[in-house]
């Protein structure tokens, strides 16, 4: 081993050196006064060091000053897992309300306007049933006449028998809001027929119209200038 | 053998840490600080420490990382090349001599951290190049380059003779 080596061998502590380079180091700092000074020199200057490297006052309580800053932490960390616990569990709640709601939301039953529309005719065509079967109990034909339209059961009212001379006649009444349309039903044989036009009657002017089908007499008494309110639209001819 | 609890870290290392952080940061207070940011981030990365014979190095990378990272934008380091360091002084081996802690303090702060941190590690006893060169993430004859161009300028400057007081140039990492 020459010199320049055995200085480049030096750098390295003893125990990081292969065995065959430590034992030929060994023989050559035996055997050279240069070298050996040089290796009993960077021990010293190393050992030196390493002492002033390791001369560091270490603060009284640092020890238990770093137990409590880990005790901190870690209750810390524990009050930030149960609160992130609790934070999950209100989301996954709020997520079931939402979603429940939101359930509830989109099944309720919708409601088209043409269904809407259909059930109104269908409580029309009830009503004018009813008053259908009521006239045919009372003995009368079922249907009031067509004037050219039918009779616009949006507008009934009521039905019933009403005193008059002795007997009771069956009517039925219509109500459009502002005007009102009484349809009394009498048997032809019955009555002598009354005249038609207008008639003040206790007040109110009523327009009196007669019709007289099958051998009944209707007597149509209404306020508004015309019957048109209460007909719906005639029916178109075949 | 399973992770160590952080608490029995504290107890087997905390001086050695301290120790470690005084010189990287020059600074008692900044190195108190250090410490206890390590063992902060050991308690939330205990379970990445598969053997508990490597604690020691691991906690010493721990602390150089943060060190490194609240230094970041310090660039502030003087630059001197490294060729510039002479050989270091032959110093009479009669034993005795002492280097005042302070003193060789204020070399190492000198010293770029990139020779700073191999130079306290080899000190430090306990590191072999190989750990040195893990806790760096350096080729190990990098490691050993830079280790003795640091050894050569600390010896220039804590054993300076009348006829050396020129050779105590830092070296950098650049060199």
């Amino acid at each position: 081993m020459n010199c320049h080596l055995s200085r480049l061998l030096l750098t390295f502590r003893p125990d990081e050196l292969a065995g065959d380079d430590r034992a030929a180091l060994s023989a050559h700092l035996q055997t050279c006064p240069t070298c050996s000074a040089a290796a009993k020199n960077g021990a010293a200057t190393d050992a030196a060091i390493r002492t002033a490297m390791l001369a560091v006052p270490v603060p009284d309580g640092l020890k238990a000053k770093l137990h409590s800053a880990v005790s901190a932490t870690q209750s810390a960390s524990r009050w930030r897992k149960a609160r992130r616990v609790a934070s999950v569990a209100l989301a996954a709640s709020a997520l079931i309300v939402a979603v429940g709601f939101g359930w509830w939301f989109f099944s309720r039953p919708s409601l088209s306007s043409d269904e809407m529309i259909v059930l109104l005719d269908q409580q029309q065509l009830m009503k004018e049933q009813a008053v259908g079967d009521w006239l045919v109990s009372e003995k009368l034909p079922a249907e009031l006449p067509e004037l050219p339209g039918r009779f616009e059961y949006g507008y009934y009212a009521f039905h019933g028998t009403q005193p008059l001379k002795g007997m009771k006649v069956p009517s039925v009444v219509f109500h459009n809001g502002q005007h009102q349309c009484r349809v009394y039903i009498i048997r032809e044989h019955m009555v002598q027929t009354p005249e038609g036009g207008w008639k003040d009657v206790f007040g109110s002017e009523f327009n009196i119209k007669v019709i007289k089908k099958d051998g009944v007499v209707y007597v149509i008494a209404y306020t508004s200038p015309t019957l048109d309110p209460f007909l719906q639209p005639a029916r178109p001819v075949a | 053998m399973g992770s160590p609890s952080v608490r029995e870290l504290i107890d087997s290392h905390y001086e050695s840490l301290y120790r470690y952080a005084v010189r990287l940061s020059g600074s008692s207070a900044d190195a108190e600080d250090l410490t206890q940011e390590t063992f902060g981030k050991a308690l939330t990365r205990i379970a990445q420490l598969r053997d508990a014979d490597r604690a020691k190095p691991w906690l010493f990378r721990i602390l150089r990382n943060e060190y490194l990272h609240r230094k970041r934008d310090d660039r502030r380091a003087k630059v001197v090349p490294l060729d510039s360091v002479g050989e270091p002084p032959e110093v009479p081996v009669d034993g005795g001599f002492e280097i005042d802690p302070q003193e060789l303090q204020a070399a190492l702060t000198e010293l770029d951290e990139t020779f700073r941190t191999p130079l306290i590690l080899f000190y430090f006893e306990d590191f072999s190049y190989r750990d040195i060169a893990d806790q760096m993430e350096l080729p190990i004859g990098t490691v050993m380059s830079r280790l003795a161009r640091a050894k050569a300028y600390l010896r220039a400057k804590l054993f300076r003779t009348p006829d050396a007081s020129t050779n105590g140039r830092r070296p950098t990492e650049g060199d």
